[in-house]
């Protein structure tokens, strides 16, 4: 009746410390909504930079709807002329609506319509957007502190908890307002509002020498409650870049992945937070419909343990338990002791979440390559131990200066695994060098390289491929030496995408919003003919240098019976013999099970017995269970 | 299919002339063996030998009755699997009535002839694991050669653990070498003794040893038939190398337990359910289709009905050559990191590897290719491919690791760490260099020529590194099965389990104590009480009505929530009503202990100052005197009270000592009426004669 498999049933052994998973699951407390403000000075110069701006919220929309499904998103346009009413406009009933200000789309959680709805109106904009919305008389200056309330209120009204707002104000104006004018300073007040209240503010300036000395920095670093000199300038090229990707520069404040204290010594602590650098692979979340009306169904698996009378059939007692239920046996001669779900749990718990120093080694130390799980970044937290920064900034600085790594024990979070990592100083790059990739990675902090327990290192005697025949002769070095010349490629992490993911969305696009996107798919990319251009003239050089491979012989040749072979396979069994209980009984009586394959001691099972083992059941059970149901 | 189950002999000393250091220490060894091959699951087979037992008499001979009988010797019996009966098991059998006398060449050939009965399983690898006191005992050499000629010859490992072993770096191969510590003591059949134990290794390539490294080595074994990947690179369509990928590192828990969800009488059924909003439905599995979520809008998506597709070609393909250091390691991932060989016994292939890695390493550049696993697991994925060269061991190989996509990545906003409010002065950067210098786990070491009681020139080498949750859960499962009980918690409150791995490695502790003392010194640091309530606030809504049964620890700040130096009153005062909160009285009293013993370290601490705050110290001295009388501790504040004065006379602080100590009254604690020897005592203690002639020598 069902297709159970119970190898995906929770296992407190193995994947449930996914630390991030953790972290996920707690963002589910809320959601994540983004509020695009869009500066109808944009249209000043002529309708193409505004058009820009629309069109990298038109790729934040279609990437926001496929991959997560459940964030919030919304759109309004400061400084107008006019306020025309969004499409529900309803919306706007509690909101108490500014001038200069029009709602294009309250928070909304996308849905088809609503995306359709925008890329009409991206249709309508070039002829219609200065009749319908206008700019702000006389100077295109509307209130910037009214925008910021509207916001606001519009972030607090929307009817669904949030856990990270962000505001994305996309300008190329870079102060609101003359710095003399009161409403420069009520500007600049807005910023405590945001900090107070979480939410992120973002500038997304639509030319390149954005200038944000007048107004911007100050409210920024305000608005993230950190040290003007703190404050790094964003390359504007590259934001707009990231947020058409539907992303922003993360603030550092609310998306990290733990708190947590680290100790250099028994009473020296310090609060630090961690982050991770990617994320896992969000695919968009895939569903059960109903086929009558596309109504969405959940299902949820069930465990339920029975106890029947043996005689009666009767059932005496009946109960459901969770994935997490049940416990572990272990065999102590003949007896079983039990070990509660509970009592591992305890095992988890032994330790308590924080890193400790254990001490210092060189950077040189660190293995080439090394790995066990992905990286995170650690960054130190004034919140919760007050002069914190100040001596994260001391060890990172020496560390950094005398190439020092700190080796610690790492617990980062309750019934997670403690782990031995390494914090190896890093440094933001120099933003004017560094314009590439690298300058997104990171800022100044530790990175926590986790180290693989001795365990997980495994040890490979290579002797049988070591042979001194391998040695590869000069001109078979200087051949590929010339391939690699023709083949050389920049890195760039923004060209490469998942494949799979890609296929999957340009048919969902395809398929409901009947619009073709340009993925090339993976038949593309395995396509060699432009590499085979580019080496053709190096491949008559090849076949001379190298000799062709041939494939070593199988090592398995069959061993004639004389020599103490073991006994030949049974001819071939169908289904319809052990369909046949006869035939079974006669497997069962000269021991014949064990040679039958694990699905066909399966049928056995469930023909002849009624019984269904879980599929991951070894052959030896499975024999051991037909031959008690036989007897 | 390779196996890879080992045969393992382990050999133990019991003579009752051995230290019983070495007996304890073998004993605990081999249960930690038994234990890890037990949780993991190992099919590996295990058997025993006693040397010094008061007689020769097998207790459970196996099918080979013949064998052969050595004095004083006892063999647990035939190889066999590990088990939590075994290991109970080995403790009795241990334990059999020693006597002085005992060969351990005889051990060792009782245990070689197990090793033959072992033949049979078919084992991968023979190992004996020799434990024993080589001390000032004679033993007889006749048979040395020919014993040692003969592991040789069968390929039988041997493992030799003692405990007066220390390591040099060998002055040739600049390896560790282990040798006996050097001791007066030594008689000339001791060294007779070590002599041969030292001449092990050149003979049959024994691995001498300490006993911490015994454990490690015997855990530590290599593979030489692992399982394999096999793919080809194509780079093109004309040039391809057959490929076998083995995996070099991966993060997984080889813990194996046996899970359990019903009783024997009992029957489990899953079953899945579905529902729509909240109810329960029951459909037609005709009637389900497959579908995505866009947004909010579900979009039917039947699989079936798109073009089925013939799956990719397996293997890996070449996307292009980068800089070898192009791709960030930060963007690593995947649980597993591969190393892949030239497909074994394929010249062709391995030499054109050799080629390509010598060919990648000269121009500093590695492989970005297209990873297809199988026509089953047929999802392309990116890995990068890094060059390592060939060597004595092994020949040239490229390292395997999978990247994750641009639309997975973070950017981050992290303001710089160098700003003016964190400017540290020339004092506070010298107190983290001396942190950074006392808590070196390498150089101190490297500079002395001494032996060392551990193996490499580092105190936390990369690959030793413990799995930390395994060995708990190993430990708690040992004290469970020796219990022999279900439901005993007890054995996981003990906080023994966790504590040794959270300390810096002994010889730096005290050190780096010191260090850390000296950066908290001058690095202000407090905790938030804003942060804490809010989080508290924060827990508090999200747990909703389950506030009450917030388990007692979260609510109480930690004792590191400690008394700070500025404000060491209202510190005091705070953490002492959230401890006089505390329902438990247990608990409540060791919190108090915890504040007492922080509020003492303060006050010495205020005491050493030039200049000293008087209404400060007078304060927290008298907050503290009052909670002692509160908490019933007098004798811990009598005794703290003499302190006091030593400290107080020995720093020559006569006006504390009269104007908070002598004026504030503070002096040891009395209960109820003062008797006359009260009095007598409380003036004895007030008085300090020998203040003025102190300040006179100083003027």
């Amino acid at each position: 009746m069902s297709t159970w498999n119970p190898e995906n049933d929770v296992d407190l052994l193995s994947g449930s410390e996914d630390e991030e998973e953790l972290a996920m699951k707690r963002d589910y407390h809320g959601r994540e909504a983004i509020l695009f403000v869009v500066d109808a000075n944009l249209q000043a110069g002529g309708v193409e930079r505004l058009m820009e701006a629309l069109n990298i919220i038109r790729t934040a929309f279609i990437s926001g709807i496929l991959v997560n499904d459940k964030d919030l998103i919304g759109l309004i346009f400061a400084n107008t002329k006019h306020s025309p009413p969004p499409l529900e406009s309803n919306a706007l009933d509690s909101i108490v609506m500014p001038e200069n200000c029009a709602v294009f789309l309250p928070l909304r959680q996308l849905t088809k319509p609503i995306v359709e709805h925008f890329l009409e109106f991206m249709g309508e904009v070039e002829t219609q957007f200065a009749d319908k919305y206008g700019l702000a008389e006389p100077d295109g200056c509307g209130r910037f502190d009214l925008m910021i309330r509207l916001c606001i209120e519009l972030l607090e009204k929307c009817g669904k908890k949030l856990n990270n707002a962000k505001i994305a104000y996309l300008t190329d104006v870079s102060t609101p307002h003359p710095s003399s004018s009161n409403h420069f300073q009520a500007a600049l007040q807005k910023a405590s509002d945001l900090e107070g209240k979480e939410f992120e503010f973002h500038v997304i300036p639509m030319v390149d020498d954005f200038d944000y000395e007048p107004f911007y920095k100050e409210f920024i670093t305000l608005s993230r409650a950190i040290e003007l000199d703190a404050f790094q300038v964003p390359d504007a090229q590259m934001l707009r870049e990231i947020l058409a990707d539907r992303k922003l520069k993360q603030d550092f404040l609310r998306r990290c992945l733990g708190h947590f204290s680290f100790y250099l010594g028994p009473d020296l602590s310090m609060s630090v937070q961690y982050y991770n650098y990617f994320q896992r692979r969000a695919y968009p979340r895939k569903v059960q419909i109903l086929r009558r009306d596309n109504s969405v169904v959940r299902s949820k698996r069930v465990i339920t343990v029975q106890k029947k009378d043996e005689e009666s059939e009767e059932i005496l007692h009946e109960y459901q338990i969770k994935t997490t239920g049940g416990w572990y046996s272990c065999n102590v001669g003949g007896k079983n002791l039990r070990i509660s779900m509970d009592q591992l749990n305890h095992v988890r718990n032994l330790h308590k979440p924080r890193m400790m120093l254990l001490g210092f080694k060189h950077r040189s130390s660190l293995p080439d390559v090394t790995y066990s799980k992905p990286s995170n970044f650690m960054y130190p937290d004034d919140q919760s131990i007050i002069g914190s920064k100040r001596l994260f900034r001391a060890l990172w600085e020496r560390c950094l200066a005398r190439e020092k790594i700190a080796i610690c024990l790492f617990m980062c979070k309750r019934k997670s695994i403690p782990r031995y990592v390494a914090l190896v100083p890093v440094e933001a790059p120099d933003k004017e060098e560094e314009k590439g990739y690298r300058s997104l990675l990171c800022g100044d902090g530790f990175k926590i390289v986790y180290l693989p327990e001795s365990k997980h290192i495994r040890h490979i005697d290579m002797f049988d491929w070591n042979e001194t025949a391998n040695t590869a002769s000069d001109e078979g070095v200087e051949f590929f030496q010339k391939i690699i010349k023709k083949l050389r490629v920049d890195y760039q992490p923004n060209l490469i995408n998942d494949p799979t993911l890609d296929a999957l969305q340009s048919n969902l696009l395809a398929l409901s919003l009947d619009f073709s996107t340009d993925s090339k798919g993976i038949d593309n990319l395995l396509d060699s003919t432009q590499q085979d251009k580019r080496i053709e003239k190096f491949l008559p050089i090849y076949e001379e240098i190298f000799d062709a491979e041939v494939e070593p012989a199988k090592k398995r040749a069959a061993k004639s019976v004389t020599a103490g072979a073991s006994a030949p396979k049974m001819p071939k069994i169908d289904e319809e013999q052990l369909k046949s209980l006869e035939f079974v009984n006669d497997l069962i009586k000269d021991k014949r099970l064990i040679s039958c394959t694990a699905t066909q001691l399966q049928l056995i099972l469930e023909h002849h017995f009624g019984c269904k083992m879980a599929k991951s059941t070894t052959k030896a059970k499975m024999v051991a269970q037909i031959e008690e149901l036989s007897v | 299919m390779a196996s890879n189950k080992e045969c393992l002999i382990i050999v133990l000393d019991v003579r009752t002339c051995a230290a019983e250091e070495v007996k304890l220490k073998a004993a605990k060894c081999v249960a930690e063996i038994l234990k890890d091959k037990i949780v993991c699951d190992k099919k590996d087979y295990v058997s025993f030998v006693l040397v010094g037992c008061d007689s020769n008499k097998d207790d459970n001979r196996g099918k080979n009755e013949n064998h052969k009988a050595y004095p004083n010797v006892v063999r647990f019996g035939d190889p066999q699997l590990c088990n939590w009966k075994l290991l109970l098991d080995f403790f009795a059998f241990v334990n059999k009535t020693a006597c002085e006398e005992g060969q351990w060449l005889d051990g060792l050939q009782a245990a070689m002839e197990l090793q033959d009965t072992a033949v049979s399983f078919k084992t991968a690898r023979q190992r004996i694991l020799l434990l024993f006191d080589f001390n000032d005992f004679p033993q007889d050499y006749e048979m040395f050669n020919e014993i040692t000629d003969d592991l040789l010859n069968k390929n039988i490992n041997l493992i030799v653990g003692t405990h007066n072993i220390a390591y040099i770096d060998n002055a040739e191969t600049d390896q560790p070498q282990a040798i006996f510590n050097f001791s007066r003591k030594c008689g000339s059949v001791a060294l007779e003794n070590q002599k041969h134990v030292l001449s092990l290794v050149p003979r049959c390539n024994a691995t001498l040893c300490s006993f911490k490294e015994a454990l490690l080595t015997v855990f530590k074994v290599t593979n030489r038939r692992p399982w394999v990947w096999n793919a080809k690179l194509h780079i093109g369509s004309k040039i391809s190398i057959s490929l076998q990928g083995m995996i070099a590192m991966k993060n997984q828990t080889p813990v194996k337990l046996v899970k359990v969800w019903a009783e024997d009488d009992e029957t489990v059924t899953r079953e899945i359910r579905h529902f729509i909003k909240g109810t329960e439905v029951t459909p037609l599995p005709e009637d389900l289709m497959a579908g995505y979520m866009l947004g909010g809008t579900p979009v039917p998506y039947d699989d079936t009905l798109l073009e089925p597709k013939e799956p990719h070609p397996p293997g890996l393909h070449f996307f292009g050559f980068i800089k070898r250091n192009a791709v960030p390691d930060e963007y690593f991932c995947g649980d597993s990191l591969y190393l892949l060989a030239h497909q074994k016994g394929n010249k062709a292939a391995g030499v054109k590897l050799d080629a390509l890695v010598r060919a990648l390493l000269s121009s500093d550049q590695a492989i970005l290719c297209w990873k297809i696993f199988s026509a089953k697991f047929n999802r392309p994925n990116m890995v990068v491919l890094l060059p390592r060269l060939a060597d004595d061991n092994h020949p040239a190989t490229l390292y395997m690791l999978e990247v994750s996509y641009t639309a997975q990545h973070h950017f981050w906003d992290f303001p710089a760490l160098r700003t003016t409010k964190t400017q540290c002065s020339e004092d506070q950067l010298d107190a983290i260099d001396q942190l950074i210098d006392s808590t070196d786990l390498e150089c101190s070491l490297r500079d002395t020529q001494q032996p060392r009681p551990w193996s490499q020139n580092d105190l936390l080498p990369f690959d030793g590194l413990p799995s930390i949750f395994e060995q708990n859960v190993m430990d708690v499962l040992e004290r469970k099965v020796i219990k022999d009980n279900d439901r005993d918690d007890k054995v996981l409150k003990d906080k023994k389990f966790a504590d040794v791995f959270w300390r810096v490695p002994e010889p730096l502790e005290e050190k780096s104590k010191r260090a850390a003392v000296g950066v908290k010194k001058l690095f202000p640091l407090r905790f938030s009480r804003a942060w804490q309530e809010k989080q508290l606030a924060k827990e508090q809504a999200e747990n909703g009505v389950q506030v009450k049964q917030e388990p007692p620890e979260k609510e109480i700040p930690l004792p590191s929530d400690g008394v700070g130096l500025t404000n060491p009153g209202a510190d005091f005062t705070r953490i002492l009503a959230s401890v006089s909160s505390i329902t438990n009285a247990t608990q409540r009293d060791a919190r108090f202990q915890a504040l007492a013993a922080d509020t003492r370290v303060v006050i010495l601490t205020l005491m050493e100052r030039k200049k000293l705050n008087l209404n400060e110290l007078g304060e927290i001295i008298k907050l503290y005197r009052q909670s002692c009388l509160d908490f019933n501790a007098f004798l811990e504040y009598d005794k703290f009270a003499e302190e006091i004065k030593k400290v107080a006379v020995a720093k020559n602080h006569s006006g504390f000592w009269q104007d908070v100590m002598v004026d504030k009254q503070l002096g040891p604690l009395v209960l109820g009426e003062p008797t006359l020897d009260d009095e007598l005592a409380l003036k004895a203690y007030y008085t300090v004669e020998n203040w003025e002639q102190e300040e006179e020598m100083e003027n």
